[in-house]
């Protein structure tokens, strides 16, 4: 294979295209690599780049994407094993827990948005943190403070919510 | 470029959910990713979704991993008491300064009282609603994987009982935790909870085609095992919830547990492959004893149990066993697949206070291996450690011990007061022995050890390995002539296989899981200086032929 680095452009679904190294995003999202796999043949004897569609993510969300994957996938820029953090003890401060923990604390549409394209783009690194995220954003608050902050409604008859708060009363 | 099915697919899907969500984007996302939140999530919190929505009243069902735990709902200020009653535990000895101790013993005692109450309403609710479900039509059975239940004992233990068959006959849960707390203040032993065997006599329950395989993994920790279970294995018959358990941990059984109960759990499990005992305490000097021809456990663990005697008469599948905590004398029977053995013995020096007048050197011997049929014991031996924390710890050679095919032997821990004899007799006894580690302690214990310091005995002059490759010698001491004397004995007269003799300074073993280990050097500025490697070499190869090709290799 060529030594210099492969890129791909990445296309979102409003029209802006994102530069990055080919063997990065092959790394984290599946879902790419099983695009590039698909054109390698046909590109095999040019010289051009590829450009790939997202359709299913805006500029905004696919950018911040790419800045998770080059802290995480990037081996020049990762410290040890990419894989390594996930088994560290909360204790153990991971060089990039930090940038993570950063990476989620947003409002709630950009969280959503970014748990849709980890799972469009099969990065389960990314899919994990955000679901976790979200879950965090549930616990601790009570069933209105959960309706309140997702803009979620409430659609139970009295008796209904009655039976649900019983049969689950351990929770509350 | 052409967008693909599956993304038209993935748009026609947003869509929808858009109509059926409106601005509500949390609800919108798809079920398995909504499952996957909630798997993050603790049982009270997951289970608190429910109520948000009939939407999340869809997933209540289809948690994997249920957590009861009373510790959970016991208010803050129940651990406030319990701080300040530990704070207080032996520094009132007034009488008023008592009976402030006894306000806050009821208090606490309240308190725990008061959550199991309402933990037990809630069990009833939540398995109430559940057989709604059985009898209604189109309502989705409960689906769980792992259940963990912790409680106080109390006199009411249906409900508990309820869930725990439930959990096993309709739920398929497959891994369960049962964890009995100790009630502050602790009433002695009227009280406790046991596993509820007895709601499995209708074997069908569990055999349904609808449920798992049953119950897997069972962690019990400050149970009782009551005669049912006793009598289920004494008879031989195999009791319906266990007939598909293959790892048993036991956990501080109370100590009025007899020692009988062990075997019969053994034998009342038949696919059993896994047993911990830990920290189970005897009431009056028990011994232990396993019979079981038919057992299928490949993995024995005894950690911290105090038996006077344990005595492994037959376990035909044993592969790997582990004797952790105060020393015990242990006897061996027919085991005839063991292949990894771990004796590791910890305990804590005697005071000089209360060693004898007459003979304050005198310390614990044990015998570590009584074998009761020696041709069967050990034939499949592989791996070894033998670890030893606490200088009173010694042991006793046994003439004509047969170490069979041991390859790896691991001595950690050693005393500085090192009886080669001992050593010596565990190498012949291993003939095919090819790695040896030996670990001595810091100089922690060097007071100690000076004084329980033993005689030598020489080690016999006919003492012959056949197969030794490597010798590792942690905290070996250039300066102590028996630890010289051993590496001479081995070089000269003991192997001629012997490749390399690693002595290190310093340096720790690293242990991986029970039954192997890694030798871990410390940094090579820690090790010997070019002095000490001259002197150490000179003084071994001293009075000797050089023509030996044993390389000693310093740190």
């Amino acid at each position: 294979m060529a030594s210099e680095k492969k890129v791909v452009f990445l296309r979102s679904s409003d029209g802006e295209a994102f530069e990055v190294s080919e063997e990065v995003i092959s790394a984290a999202s599946v879902t790419i690599k099983g695009m590039i796999d698909e054109e390698s043949p046909s590109r095999a004897d040019t010289a051009a780049t590829t450009t790939l569609a997202i359709p299913n993510v805006t500029a905004a969300t696919l950018s911040r994407v790419l800045h998770y994957v080059n802290k995480h996938f990037d081996a020049a820029a990762v410290v040890g094993r990419p894989d390594d953090y996930i088994f560290c003890a909360p204790g153990d401060e991971h060089p990039l827990a930090r940038f993570d923990d950063d990476f989620v604390d947003v409002d709630n549409d950009t969280l959503i948005d970014l748990v849709h394209a980890a799972e469009y783009l099969h990065i389960k690194k990314l899919f994990d943190l955000t679901c976790k995220a979200v879950a965090d954003k549930l616990k601790g608050r009570t069933i209105d403070q959960i309706r309140e902050t997702f803009g979620i409604v409430n659609d139970y008859t009295v008796e209904e919510e009655v039976e649900v708060y019983r049969e689950n009363s351990w929770a509350f | 470029m052409a967008v693909s099915a599956y993304d038209q697919w993935l748009a026609r899907r947003e869509e929808q959910r858009r109509r059926i969500c409106g601005d509500d984007r949390l609800s919108a996302l798809p079920d398995d990713v909504i499952r996957l939140i909630l798997r993050c999530l603790d049982t009270r919190s997951a289970l608190a979704t429910a109520a948000v929505s009939k939407h999340w009243a869809r997933f209540r069902r289809e948690h994997p991993v249920l957590e009861f735990k009373v510790t959970d709902i016991l208010p803050e200020r129940y651990h406030r008491y319990l701080r300040r009653r530990r704070r207080r535990q032996n520094t009132t000895t007034a009488a008023a300064g008592k009976n402030h101790n006894k306000k806050l013993d009821d208090l606490i005692s309240r308190y725990e009282r008061r959550s199991m109450r309402s933990m037990a309403i809630s069990m009833n609710s939540f398995l109430d609603a559940d057989e709604v479900v059985d009898h209604g039509q189109g309502r989705r059975r409960r689906r769980a994987h792992a259940m963990t239940l912790e409680l106080f004992p109390g006199h009411n233990t249906a409900p508990f009982n309820r869930l725990v068959t439930k959990a096993i006959g309709d739920w398929g849960v497959e891994d369960l935790e049962i964890v009995v707390l100790h009630p502050t203040p602790c009433h002695g032993h009227d009280v406790s909870y046991s596993f509820p065997h007895h709601c499995f006599d209708d074997d069908d329950d569990l055999k349904s085609p609808t449920t798992g395989g049953g119950l897997k993994k069972l962690k019990l920790t400050n149970c009782t095992a009551h005669d049912p279970l006793a009598a289920a294995g004494g008879g031989g018959s195999s009791l319906p919830a266990f007939s598909s358990l293959t790892m048993l941990v036991l956990q501080d059984m109370p100590k009025w547990t007899r020692g009988r109960v062990y075997q019969c759990i053994v034998r009342a499990c038949p696919s059993l492959q896994v047993l911990h005992l830990k920290s189970c305490v005897f009431w009056d000097l028990e011994s232990m004893s396993i019979d079981a021809p038919a057992s299928q456990i490949t993995e024995l663990v005894v950690d911290g149990c105090t038996f006077v005697s344990m005595t492994l008469r037959s376990l035909p599948r044993l592969e790997r066993l582990a004797l952790v905590g105060a020393p015990v004398a242990f006897a061996f029977g027919s085991l005839p697949r063991l292949n990894r053995l771990n004796l590791s013995f910890v305990q804590d020096p005697i005071p000089a206070s209360s060693r004898h007048p007459m003979f304050p050197d005198m310390r614990d011997e044990y015998s570590v291996f009584s074998v009761i049929d020696p041709s069967d014991s050990f034939r499949d031996l592989e791996c070894l450690v033998v670890r030893f924390t606490g200088p009173e710890n010694w042991v006793v050679p046994i003439e004509g011990l047969s170490l069979g095919n041991v390859r790896r032997l691991l001595l950690a821990d050693m005393p500085r007061s090192w009886d080669i004899s001992w050593t010596c007799r565990l190498l012949e006894a291993a003939p095919y022995l090819e790695t040896l580690h030996v670990h001595f302690v810091d100089d922690l214990h060097v007071g100690m050890a000076a004084v329980v310091d033993p005689a030598i005995t020489r080690p016999p002059s006919d003492f012959k390995n056949r197969a030794l490759k490597e010798v590792v010698i942690i905290g070996f001491k250039g300066t102590d002539g028996k630890h010289v004397r051993f590496v001479r004995l081995l070089i000269r007269n003991g192997c001629s296989t012997l490749e390399n003799v690693t002595l290190l300074k310093h340096g720790r073993v690293r242990e991986m899981g029970l039954w192997d280990w890694q030798v871990v050097a410390t940094p090579e500025e820690c090790q010997w200086s070019d002095e000490e490697r001259d002197a150490l070499l000179k003084e071994i190869h001293k009075g000797g032929n050089t023509s030996s090709t044993t390389r000693i290799i310093l740190g």
